[in-house]
């Protein structure tokens, strides 16, 4: 019997993306400025913050977490085929200057086969969901043999 | 909630201790305690992103603070990992124990949770406030 190692489908068109997930938090080095608490963050073995890449039969979802990021900090945006997320810390300093600070950003090329049109993005109890539907032609289909 | 006094003397909120119980897993989440300028508390805020308020669990008795956080789950059950780009196992529920040096109103802990963050005020009780005492 021969083995074959399976590569899914669109694990090329998805390389980005996957590198984002397996080490989406560079430049989140020190946490504890993005969430404007001012000491160190302490505790031991802190529990890593989640993120993962998943799919159903009519989407793809990209699920971070990113707490301490109120909606209107967070920007995505999906341009010409690049899928954009950053995150702003805005301060207002005692002259009522307000400076916007972009504290993280990852940018990844949306793999074909995504209805760009239709992404969406939902933050919820610090939990950030990138929906991307995918194309007609992605979805399974069933065949029937004749 | 009973306010347990115990003997206590200088106010600072120490580092935590994490206490393992048997057959429990829990991660522990980043936390930061400050003393408050212009009051007598304390303020803790602990990263709890994925908990809503139903999933808390705060207390404070016998000198020990001690919150749990819930998770709601992670991904719903018909999502599929596309090809090792995700956690391998759920992320755990939270839970934090801090060691308290210092007299809290149970009473009057107020707590506010949103983006993720749980971020709590422990004033410190009447008892354990230093008095002026006017001489005569």
């Amino acid at each position: 019997m021969k083995l074959i190692r399976y590569s899914h489908p669109l694990v090329n068109q998805f390389g980005d993306m996957e590198r984002w997930f397996r080490s989406p938090f560079e430049g989140l080095g020190n946490l504890s400025r993005l969430l404007d608490l001012g000491e160190r963050l302490g505790g031991a073995a802190e529990a890593p913050l989640e993120a993962g890449l998943y799919e159903d039969d009519d989407h793809y979802y990209a699920r971070v977490e990113l707490p301490g990021f109120k909606k209107n900090e967070l920007k995505v945006e999906l341009n010409d085929g690049t899928l954009i997320v950053a995150c702003e810390r805005k301060t207002v300093s005692e002259d009522d200057v307000e400076t916007s600070d972009v504290v993280f950003r990852r940018a990844m090329s949306v793999p074909e086969g995504i209805n760009a049109d239709k992404v969406a993005a939902k933050l919820e109890d610090g939990v950030l969901t990138i929906t991307l539907p995918k194309s007609e032609k992605r979805k399974p289909k069933e065949i029937s043999v004749k | 909630m009973s306010n347990k006094s115990s003997v206590k003397t200088k106010g600072e909120v120490t580092t935590p201790e994490t206490v393992e119980r048997e057959n429990a897993v829990f991660a522990q989440p980043r936390y930061k305690a400050r003393k408050l300028d212009d009051v007598e508390a304390y303020e803790v805020a602990v990263v709890l992103p994925g908990v809503k308020k139903k999933g808390l669990e705060v207390s404070a008795e016998d000198g020990e603070l001690s919150i749990i956080g819930r998770r709601t789950a992670w991904v719903p059950e018909d999502w599929r990992p596309v090809c090792g780009s995700a956690p391998e196992e759920r992320p755990a529920d939270y839970r934090l124990v801090l060691s308290l040096n210092v007299d809290i109103d149970s009473e009057r802990i107020s707590a506010k949770l949103e983006d993720g963050i749980l971020t709590l005020r422990l004033p410190v009780s009447e008892a354990s406030k230093p008095k002026l005492i006017t001489v005569d």
